[in-house]
């Protein structure tokens, strides 16, 4: 039994209303979504709330998740919302939305200069300089590459098209390198 | 047509097709170039490697998690059985390799006997074959942590098929790899459950033999140990290895090879024992003509010696008499202590009681008894020296308790006010945890693991069932005052419950009952207590 399936069954369980699976859900994923919540909010105590809200949440809407599909994802999404609430009650200003113009702007561009790409950083100066990225765009990194998230699914968290996404991803992807860079 | 003249891929969509997020149709076209165009496919190259290097970053554990959210491995429990496994398996190793040396140094240099704790330790409670017993004990310990390892996977396993009947099969399951290998690997034995049993004259068990019953009656031979339990045993014939009984009566006019240990209403040996004897119970007697071959640890109500003992006695009991040779030193504990005109003592005489020892002008002492007097209990005691005994044991208790309410007062406040009250639950918990312990407690130290690790668990035991009264009486105190509203007026309810229960306890008739009743309900709301705690320990989760 994978684990995956594990996850399923035990989410069936516990939306019948078996405590026991759940509580056995968090014993598997509240590592990964503290984590999670960890690389997206600011601090530590955000994150150690935001776990617990998650799941709370989660066991909330339990009765919406569809138990053919895998569950990992479906928690990770709903981590997600709730990272991007939190990050837009506290957002002083708003992004600036200039989505379609910019897809426009960089599908002119030339390539990459493969030297360009971060290739040596440390994996700690990496996190550092994420952790420097506004909100959405450090949000984007983490639901893409922690979370595993497609453009479309992060694109439906942050009600932005899924092209836009894949810009907010390079353009992260490039004040990084700007960051690390020489 | 050179690589220049091409119209090079942008950045995004080589992000994107590097991401599996292009298109159907443009990821085709943008292949088609990739293959062509050796910068393309460079940039295509270099920003496939970033992606991986920043799922690594984001993926590597930079930090700890919280406690509350740090992965359990295991449920409480099941630490709690790993630990006593390899608990015992240290002391048992510290004991061959530390205790054991220094106390056959000890022997060597003549240190044996006199002392009561070696002889406590070792001459007596031990089982006979203990380094033979202790090899097959570390197997058995293997055997047991390889199966609780392989129950534990198993138990993981199947939880999550969340289905309490399959759980509970594979509980009895495990139960059941447990305990029989573990009975199997310490020896070959017969197991017996008979109302009435009779080994006959000529007929050998070559192995030990475990018995249950009425009436045993061992006429033939056991060329190993005999464990029984019964109301009456008699032991005729021939035992090679050593007797553990627990009965009403037991004689013993056969032979035994080993020791003998008993708790037995009645001991009686007309025979020959070829090691130590030790007895709890009302009456020990060594028959004239009886021959022993080892020490003497006795607690019980008479002890009567009327064949010679070659080695050391240490008695505790309301009578002791002694008729005939004792060879090493005496330490007898009694109301009286006589010693007739077949009696003879080897070596030091130390006698604790009210009154000096009768000693017939014939009896040989090899030394002088040495006298402590102890005063004997006055019956009829004035009520002011009651009242002073109770005022000191009210005192103690108070302190006692207040201690452990204001170093627990969470865990204190769940037990007073949540579990106490559910008196039948508790009631019920009690009573199975004192047994479950004491019969755990009890027979570790008779049996397998020796005496350390038993003794502890009584020790546990009785200090449970002490602090009991401490949480009954807090109880009581506000059912009676209301509920506290600062620390120090819950412990003048504490104060106030602990005096009615100690007034309770004190009522002549009922000197018994109530006092087991109160130990038995105050400790089961601690079970319950720590058994939530465990089970909250494993669903800290819950959110």
């Amino acid at each position: 039994m994978s684990s995956e399936e594990d996850l399923a069954s035990l989410a069936r369980g516990a939306g019948d209303g078996d405590s026991e699976a759940w509580a056995e859900i968090y014993r598997m994923m509240a590592p990964s979504i503290f984590r999670l919540c960890r690389r997206a909010l600011p601090t530590r105590q955000d994150a150690e709330d935001a776990t617990g809200e998650v799941f709370l949440r989660a066991r909330l809407r339990l009765s919406q998740y569809d138990d053919s599909r895998p569950f990992a994802p479906w928690l990770y999404r709903v981590a997600a919302n709730h990272c991007w609430d939190e990050l837009r009650k506290r957002r002083r200003r708003p992004e600036l939305d200039d989505s379609e113009d910019e897809i426009a702007k960089l599908e002119a561009e030339a390539p990459t200069p493969q030297e360009a790409v971060l290739i040596n950083e440390s994996k700690r100066s990496i996190r550092r300089a994420i952790a420097t990225l506004d909100d959405r765009t450090r949000l984007v990194v983490i639901l893409r590459y922690f979370a595993e998230m497609s453009y479309a699914e992060i694109g439906e968290v942050l009600g932005i098209s899924s092209n836009f996404a894949g810009v907010l991803l390079l353009r992260a992807r490039r004040a990084l390198r700007t960051r690390l860079g020489p | 047509m050179s690589a220049s003249d091409v119209k090079h891929v942008d950045e995004l969509t080589i992000m994107r097709l590097a991401e599996g997020e292009l298109s159907r149709d443009r990821e085709d076209a943008t292949r088609t170039h990739l293959i062509e165009c050796a910068r393309c496919r460079a940039g295509y190259e270099a920003l496939k490697a970033e992606t991986e290097l920043l799922r690594a970053a984001v993926h590597e554990h930079a930090e700890a998690l919280p406690d509350h959210i740090r992965p359990r491995h295991a449920d409480i429990s099941w630490v709690l059985v790993a630990m006593l496994i390899f608990g015992t398996l240290g002391v048992s190793s510290l004991w061959t390799r530390y205790v054991a040396p220094v106390v056959d140094g000890m022997e060597t240099v003549g240190l044996d006997g006199a002392s009561v704790a070696t002889s406590v330790l070792i001459q007596s409670l031990l089982w006979s074959g203990w380094t033979d017993m202790l090899m097959k004990f570390i197997q058995g310990v293997v055997l047991l942590a390889s199966l609780a390892l392989a129950g534990f996977i198993a138990h993981r396993t199947w939880r999550r098929w969340r289905s309490s009947a399959a759980s509970f099969s594979l509980m009895l399951l495990v139960l059941g790899g447990v305990v029989l290998p573990a009975a199997r690997a310490t020896a070959a034995v017969i197991e017996l459950d008979a109302d009435v049993y009779t080994l006959r004259a000529g007929e050998v068990i070559e192995t030990d033999l475990i018995i249950k019953g009425k009436e045993i009656r061992i006429e033939g031979t056991i060329n190993g140990d005999l464990i029984v339990a019964a109301s009456i045993v008699q032991i005729t014939g021939e035992v090679r290895g050593d007797v553990l009984g627990f009965a009403e009566s037991i004689e013993i006019a056969g032979r035994v090879g080993g020791s003998v240990r008993t708790a037995s209403m009645r001991l009686e040996i007309e025979g020959d024992v070829a090691r130590n004897v030790t007895s709890a119970g009302r009456t020990l007697r060594f028959s004239s003509g009886s021959n022993l071959g080892g020490s003497v640890i006795a607690a019980g109500r008479e002890v009567f010696f009327d064949a010679p003992v070659p080695s050391d006695i240490i008695v505790a009991a309301k009578t002791t008499e002694i008729r005939a040779r004792v060879s090493g030193s005496v330490l007898v504990a009694a109301e009286s202590l006589s010693i007739g005109p077949e009696g003879a003592i080897g070596g030091t005489t130390k006698y604790y009681g009210p009154k000096e020892a009768e000693v017939d002008p014939q009896a040989e002492l090899g030394s002088p008894i040495v006298f402590e007097r102890v005063e004997e209990e006055d019956h009829e005691r004035p009520v002011i020296s009651w009242v002073t005994a109770f005022f000191y044991f009210w005192t103690a208790a108070f302190i006692f308790g207040s201690v452990i309410i204001l170093l627990m007062p969470e865990a204190s406040e769940v037990i007073i006010t949540k579990h106490v009250p559910e008196y039948g639950r508790s009631f019920v918990y009690g009573v199975l945890s004192t047994v479950i312990l004491f019969v755990l407690g009890g027979f570790v130290t008779i049996t397998v693991v020796g005496a350390p690790l038993g003794l502890t668990t009584l020790f546990v035991l009785g200090v449970g069932l002490y602090v009991a009264q401490v949480f009954v009486a807090a109880y009581i105190g506000r059912e009676i005052l209301g509920t506290p509203t600062s620390a120090s007026a819950g412990l003048i309810r504490f104060a106030l419950g602990l005096f009615l229960v100690m007034v309770a306890k004190s009522i002549p008739i009922l000197e018994f009952v109530v006092p087991a009743a109160i130990a038995l309900w105050g400790f089961g709301a601690i079970s319950v207590y720590t058994q939530d705690r465990m089970r909250a320990g494993a669903k800290t989760a819950e959110v």
